[in-house]
């Protein structure tokens, strides 16, 4: 798909953290590091996977390389503009390029607002035609009479195609795509994950695709990357990862993964 | 005659809009000892089916007709009473979020003390309690701990502890590994494979993942909008699927192809109990739709140690 | 519209049935002018105290008239003020009867009313107080009051309530604690007692219309508090949702996304909780109005018509009809309660 040596670099991130503070039920205060220290290149074109079990970190870090979140520490580079401290103002004219696809499809779409529009609302002001909206659901598999259909309507499935949709109503050239099928049955999660494919050829997308199903993740990435307790263990190209991997977690990880 | 036999069990539901058929002739049988996956995508009635044998089903829902036998015993006429002691002691059941399913308020070890239906004295049971964790794989001091303190997997072996105190003949698995970790779930199913070789138990294994289904279990029973539409050994249905569901399930794994590839997907979404349609449920998503599949429901055939239910056979 | 009616006969008809309620008396209040028979402030001196006229169709020889007609009352014992019916002469109702001049709606002037009697001939549906004024029309208009006031109150509060716990709510940290204590601190004032203080620091003697404000104003100031703590809650739960984020990642601005997304998802709650509270404004005007702090004499308002029957409990036995304005807010209060609580169900759209 994409020879990782020869591309320019979409994303950088060095020494990024992030630490929570939550109040346990006695009133002490807890520090969790969910993400301790991670460095990573994303390439343009490439599917970068991140791979690990619940509570290791990658949720947080997808949504902090887009700064959906912000880190505790480290830097961000988006195309080599430093946006870790970027002003909302400023970062709101970048946003656009970079997207999120959500892992509940039904609490990912606002539940008072027609489909159609969800998908409208992203577009810069001047682009904005029901048009090229309809176009979009048609893209993702939904037939474009729908447009004015609440999220109530669609299933799980449609739903997730639906968020897609909106995703790529910004032009984007990035997206994280935040376990996206862990919540869908197997038939509809082959569907949607057929279409993730198609639609990366289609229109030049990379991916930041996270889950913790090792299956799928050798399925869509091109190089895959290791997390545990909020550092990258292993990074590498995909086949290497799974068939010679070297961090004693990531065997483990294999072995019970490929039973 | 096997441990558990099923004989066209139909379950319905009491709704606004009249009587909603959710399970529509289930026909099953476990032998002794044998481990059955039962297998389908989300609504397809797995989980009812485990329900009604333990007799849990909700509110609403009622079973219309069918026979249940347990060692020989029929099941559906017997008395609530009846029933309940057959519950947690010829029946154990473990579920999918063993959060739930546990009590905040109580330690674990309390809970499962609770269970243990014999009358013997606290100092007989605290030590019954102390002998299934050791087997279950959970210390001493895990019995004065309340479940928010125990992880995910501890937490479901507490509930196994639970379900096999009394030493059930039958153990009804819903999902039990679906909410952890993969790590934690490889940990727990060898813990049940020690157990089931252990006390010869007969096990109903109910999971979404047909992979898990495949290394799991001796036999799989595939379920689609109510009915069983194939079942037979694991590893033949998954080399050789005969229905098309079947068929179409087993090519959807990922695992199946190369980067890049396309995956054959079954076209269409999952069927709705509201709208099924004529004849076959399984039709207007199937390659090898014929003429005869919308208007007869197709029966269940023996083909080989196979039964499909399907007309191309 | 017609949806929202359709689902609402549907779900509940109490509360449907509620629904209409408030539709008629909302609009007899705005038409008081055009279906009130005699003008709030006339005193019909003859007549203090004098029972509600009853429509008869049939007269005492049995002959049925298709209009329907009054016998007048006359007073027999001025110091009892008791009443005999006069059997004599036969009043027919009449549409669009000549009266005193006014203007209907404040603007256009007339002289005809819906409907009245021959002259001489006296209509008083829910009989006349102990000026002689009809109490029929002073609750038409004594309506206006009651029960605008609940409205204009409510959505005062209702939008700093969605301000204020909006902002709290999506920004947190020390702009919502902040926020917070000082909702802490209004809402720690018994509600009553500070509605009194804060309506006795002004003067007794302001015109009806300063009056007025003065009472929204005071109800909604303190009323917004409590909506606001609950906007606030409701928002930071819903902040977490994964489309308010998803919006955030379209590059969505922070006001539009407060404005757009997180509040109109808190409406299934804020109108019903909005709907549930209008009674309690309605209450506290009539509370102040009983007291005397409220609306003046001569005008008006289902509140200060309620306080001349305090500590005069042969008025029961006396003149019941006195107690009809207390008829009314108990069934104004018990309309919104159950619309209300229907209203909960019908808004949510994944039930459309």
């Amino acid at each position: 798909m994409s020879d990782a040596m020869n591309t320019e670099t979409l994303f950088k991130v060095e020494n990024l953290k992030k630490v929570f503070e939550i109040r346990s039920e006695f009133g002490e205060r807890k520090r969790i590091s969910a993400v301790d220290g991670v460095n990573l290149e994303i390439y343009k074109g490439e599917t970068l996977g991140i791979v690990g079990e619940s509570g290791c970190g990658k949720t947080t870090l997808g949504k902090l390389i887009i700064r959906l979140i912000e880190p505790t520490e480290g830097k961000i580079y988006y195309r080599n503009i430093d946006i870790t401290n970027l002003r909302e103002k400023e970062l709101r004219r970048l946003r656009k390029k970079f997207q999120i696809i959500f892992q509940d499809p039904y609490k990912s779409l606002n539940p008072r607002i027609r489909v159609g529009y969800s998908i409208l609302e992203g577009m810069d002001r001047k682009l904005r035609n029901e048009e090229k909206a309809k176009e979009l659901l048609e893209i993702v598999g939904i037939s474009r009479e729908k447009f004015y259909n609440f999220p109530h309507q669609f299933s799980g499935g449609e739903r997730q195609r639906i968020s897609i949709a909106r995703a790529l109503s910004t032009d984007p050239e990035f997206i994280v795509c935040d376990e996206p099928t862990s919540n869908l049955d197997l038939s509809i999660q082959a569907q949607i994950l057929n279409l993730f494919m198609e639609l990366k050829e289609k229109f030049s997308l990379t991916y930041l695709f996270i889950s913790h199903d090792l299956k799928v993740i050798e399925f869509v990435s091109d190089r895959i990357a290791v997390m545990y307790n909020g550092k990258i263990v292993e990074i590498g190209p995909a086949e290497r990862i799974i068939r010679e991997p070297s961090h004693p977690y990531t065997k483990s990880l294999i072995k019970s993964a490929f039973k | 005659m096997g441990l558990l036999e099923i004989k066209n069990l139909r379950v319905c539901f009491d709704t606004i809009e009249g009587e909603l058929e959710v399970l529509r002739g289930i026909n099953l049988n476990i032998k002794k000892g044998e481990i059955v996956g039962l297998v389908g995508e989300s609504g397809c009635g797995k989980t009812l089916t485990a329900l009604s044998i333990i007799r849990l089903l909700p509110k609403t829902a009622f079973i219309k007709s069918g026979e249940i036998y347990l060692e020989g015993t029929e099941l559906v006429k017997l008395s609530k009473r009846e029933m309940e002691n057959i519950r947690g002691k010829k029946i154990g059941m473990i579920f999918q979020e063993p959060s739930s399913y546990l009590n905040p308020l109580y330690t674990a070890g309390n809970q499962v003390e609770e269970a243990i239906k014999e009358d013997l004295p606290k100092i007989e049971k605290r030590k019954r309690v102390f002998e299934i964790f050791e087997e279950v794989g959970l210390n001493r001091s895990d019995y004065f701990k309340y479940p928010h303190q125990l992880s995910g997997g501890m937490q479901q072996r507490v509930m196994i502890s639970m379900a096999l105190i009394n030493r059930p003949v039958l153990l009804l698995a819903d999902e039990p590994t679906t909410a952890l970790d993969v790590t934690t779930e490889a940990q727990i199913i060898n813990l049940l494979r020690k157990l089931i070789e252990k006390y010869m138990l007969s096990v109903l294994f109910i999971t979404h993942d047909i992979s898990l289904a495949k290394s799991f279990a001796d036999r799989i029973a595939v379920m689609y909008a109510g009915q069983i539409v194939e079942i037979g050994d694991s590893k033949e249905i998954f080399e050789d699927p005969l229905h098309p569901y079947t068929k179409g399930l087993v090519m959807c794994l990922p695992e199946r192809y190369k980067r890049g590839e396309r995956i054959r997907t079954i076209g269409g979404n999952v069927a709705d109990f509201k709208n099924l349609p004529n004849g076959c449920a399984f039709h207007p998503r199937c390659p090898l739709k014929r003429k005869i599949c919308e208007i007869e429901d197709p029966e269940e055939k023996r083909i080989g140690n196979r039964i499909v239910r399907c007309h191309e056979y | 519209m017609r949806t929202f009616l359709r689902r609402l006969r549907k779900t509940n008809k109490i509360a449907y049935f509620s629904f209409w309620i408030l539709v008629l008396l909302y609009l007899s209040a705005v038409f008081a002018d055009l279906i009130s028979p005699y003008p709030y402030d006339l005193q019909h001196r003859d007549y203090p105290l004098c029972p509600p006229t009853f429509l008869h169709f049939f007269d005492k020889e049995g002959k049925f008239h298709i209009r329907p007609f009054v016998y007048n009352m006359k007073l027999v014992n001025p110091s009892l003020n008791t009443y005999e019916i006069d059997y004599s002469k036969i009043y027919h109702i009449k549409f669009f009867v000549k009266g005193p001049k006014r203007k209907i709606l404040g603007i256009i002037p007339s002289e005809r009313y819906l409907f009245g009697v021959e002259d001489g001939g006296k209509i008083f549906l829910f009989g006349t107080d102990m000026h002689g004024r009809d109490i029929f029309s002073r609750i038409l208009y004594g309506a206006r009051i009651s029960l605008s006031i609940g409205i204009v109150g409510v959505s005062i509060s209702f939008l700093l309530g969605l301000l204020i716990g909006g902002i709290s709510g999506y920004f947190g940290g020390k702009i919502d604690t902040f926020l917070m204590r000082v909702v802490e601190i209004i809402m720690m004032f018994p509600s009553f007692y500070l509605m009194l203080a804060l309506r006795a620091v002004f003067p007794t003697n302001l015109s009806s219309v300063q009056v007025y404000l003065l009472i929204v104003v005071i109800l909604s100031l303190i009323g917004w508090a409590s909506l606001a703590r609950i906007i606030r809650g409701m928002v930071l739960s819903l902040k977490e949702e994964e489309y308010i984020l998803a919006a955030k990642s379209l590059g969505l601005s922070t006001p539009r996304i407060i404005i757009r997304h997180l509040i109109p998802n808190t409406f299934s709650y804020t109108i019903t909780a909005l709907t549930l509270s209008i009674p309690g404004y309605i209450i506290g005007e009539s509370a102040l109005s009983l007291l005397g702090l409220g609306i003046q004499e001569p005008y008006p308002s289902w509140g200060n018509m309620l306080s001349v029957t305090i500590g005069n409990l042969r008025i029961l036995t006396t003149a019941p009809w006195m107690l009809i304005p207390g008829f009314f807010i108990f069934l104004t209060i018990i309309s919104f309660n159950f619309l209300g609580d229907a209203l909960r169900d019908i808004l949510d759209p994944r039930k459309w």
